[in-house]
């Protein structure tokens, strides 16, 4: 499993780990059940403290996204309350506050936003159509 | 049970009627990166050769696993591995003779060295002397690495090597520390290469320690603010809370730590963002506030 860090973002690293394993459950790429790298492993690729992945995965577990089996490691928990379409609806939702907390530092009308991200995807189409 | 194996108290050392180190206090424990920071001068050499015993403190102390570190005895200093800045082994021996002649000061894991030593693909039967300056900080390094030690320090390990190799050799010193459950301190100037295994962070700044902090703490608390001109600045980012505030053009920047500020209020023009570790070391060696008013009351 591919984890990278960004150094340069500011971004803690444990809320990255966070992050992209709610990517990959987003999206799909980690199944529930998955059994997520060992701590070890994940802290040794990465070239961090074991701390740092210790609490990523704290993290995950009390979001409910993650269980730790005594002795056998981490997984992506079975039968979440939280669905991989509440985790897009979520990230999608934080990419949306920022065009419009973006947009509206820059001047930007809501309308305007709205026209632009619809002719952003009309563009998309065009592009899958051809 | 604690941890700390390298502590030190009161910690000062003046050379002549210059304070080199004032008052360092510190508690650093295994399994810890520690990246030492500080500009040109403000001690973080005489504070490693303090911790290994090399120089008499004028104030103050420091232990290593327990004991003065003025008075080590051999089977610790064994356990302590130590790169300066510029000391060099003889340049007729090999790296096989180099390792030989660590491996009867300390216990050593030839195999980890030779594996480093075989990442930049050097004759361990050639003469440490013919190799150039990054090659023979790699070979330095393979020593280090090699030893089976409690407390690394290094002193500009990173100095003439080439990006890739930087990464590589902090890569290493990483696996070191979560292997042997080890501590380093590495003092540098090259802050990118080491922020991603560091665990924390020490700023010196004329010889006094302005920042003793956790890397992901800093990453989740320090955030830089923008305040354009055109805005008024914000009461809190005018607070001695702030570390440090720059003018730039077409306004100031300001970093402080995230429960310090008001974001509630803010302009909409005005920006917060998280900090990487370059900037922060920035904020408070070359921006800091309190340093700045030292400045104008001099």
């Amino acid at each position: 499993m591919y984890f990278r860090l960004d150094n340069q973002s500011g971004e803690a690293f444990y809320r990255q780990i966070v992050e992209q394993v709610k990517y990959r459950i987003a999206a799909g790429q980690l199944q529930p059940g998955q059994k997520l790298p060992s701590i070890r492993e994940l802290a040794a690729e990465l070239s961090i403290n074991t701390r740092t992945v210790v609490k990523a995965y704290e993290q995950l577990r009390a979001e409910g996204l993650a269980v730790m089996q005594q002795g056998q490691g981490v997984f992506v928990t079975e039968n979440q309350a939280v669905s991989p379409a509440d985790l897009r609806q979520a990230q999608i939702e934080e990419m949306a506050k920022r065009i419009f907390s973006e947009g509206r530092r820059i001047g930007a009308s809501k309308e305007e936003i709205m026209h632009i991200i619809k002719q952003v995807e009309d563009g998309i189409q065009e592009k899958s159509n051809e | 049970m604690s941890d700390a194996i390298v502590t030190a108290t009161h910690l000062s050392r003046d050379y002549g009627r210059f304070r080199a180190l004032s008052d360092v206090n510190l508690t650093l424990e295994r399994g810890r990166v520690i990246a030492l920071l500080g500009p040109n001068g403000a001690g973080k050499s005489t504070l490693l050769h303090l911790l290994i015993g090399q120089l008499e403190p004028t104030a103050g102390g420091s232990h290593i696993l327990g004991h003065p570190s003025r008075r080590l005895p051999q089977a610790i200093t064994g356990r302590i591995a130590y790169m300066g800045d510029g000391e060099e082994p003889p340049g007729g021996y090999n790296a096989r003779q180099l390792f030989q002649l660590q491996s009867q000061l300390s216990p050593f894991n030839s195999k980890r060295a030779g594996d480093f030593l075989a990442i930049q693909k050097l004759d361990p039967r050639k003469p440490f002397g013919e190799f150039s300056k990054g090659q023979k900080k790699w070979i330095r390094a393979a020593m280090i690495l090699g030893s089976e030690s409690d407390v690394i320090f290094m002193d500009e390990p990173a100095e003439g090597l080439d990006p890739a190799s930087r990464i590589k050799l902090y890569e290493h010193l990483r696996r070191h520390v979560s292997d042997c459950d080890s501590l380093a301190v590495v003092a540098t100037h090259i802050i990118n290469d080491i922020e991603t295994v560091a665990d924390e962070v020490i700023i010196l700044k004329r010889g006094k320690v302005l920042v003793h902090e956790d890397l992901e703490d800093i990453r989740e608390q320090v955030r830089e603010l923008f305040v354009p001109e055109t805005e008024r600045v914000p009461d809190f980012a005018l607070s001695a809370e702030t570390l440090g505030s720059q003018a730039v053009s077409g306004g100031t920047r300001f970093w402080m730590k995230a429960d310090k500020m008001d974001t509630a209020s803010l302009a909409a023009a005005i920006t917060v963002r998280p900090v990487n570790l370059e900037a922060f070391y920035l904020s408070v060696a070359e921006y800091n506030h309190s340093q700045a008013h030292r400045e104008i009351q001099k």
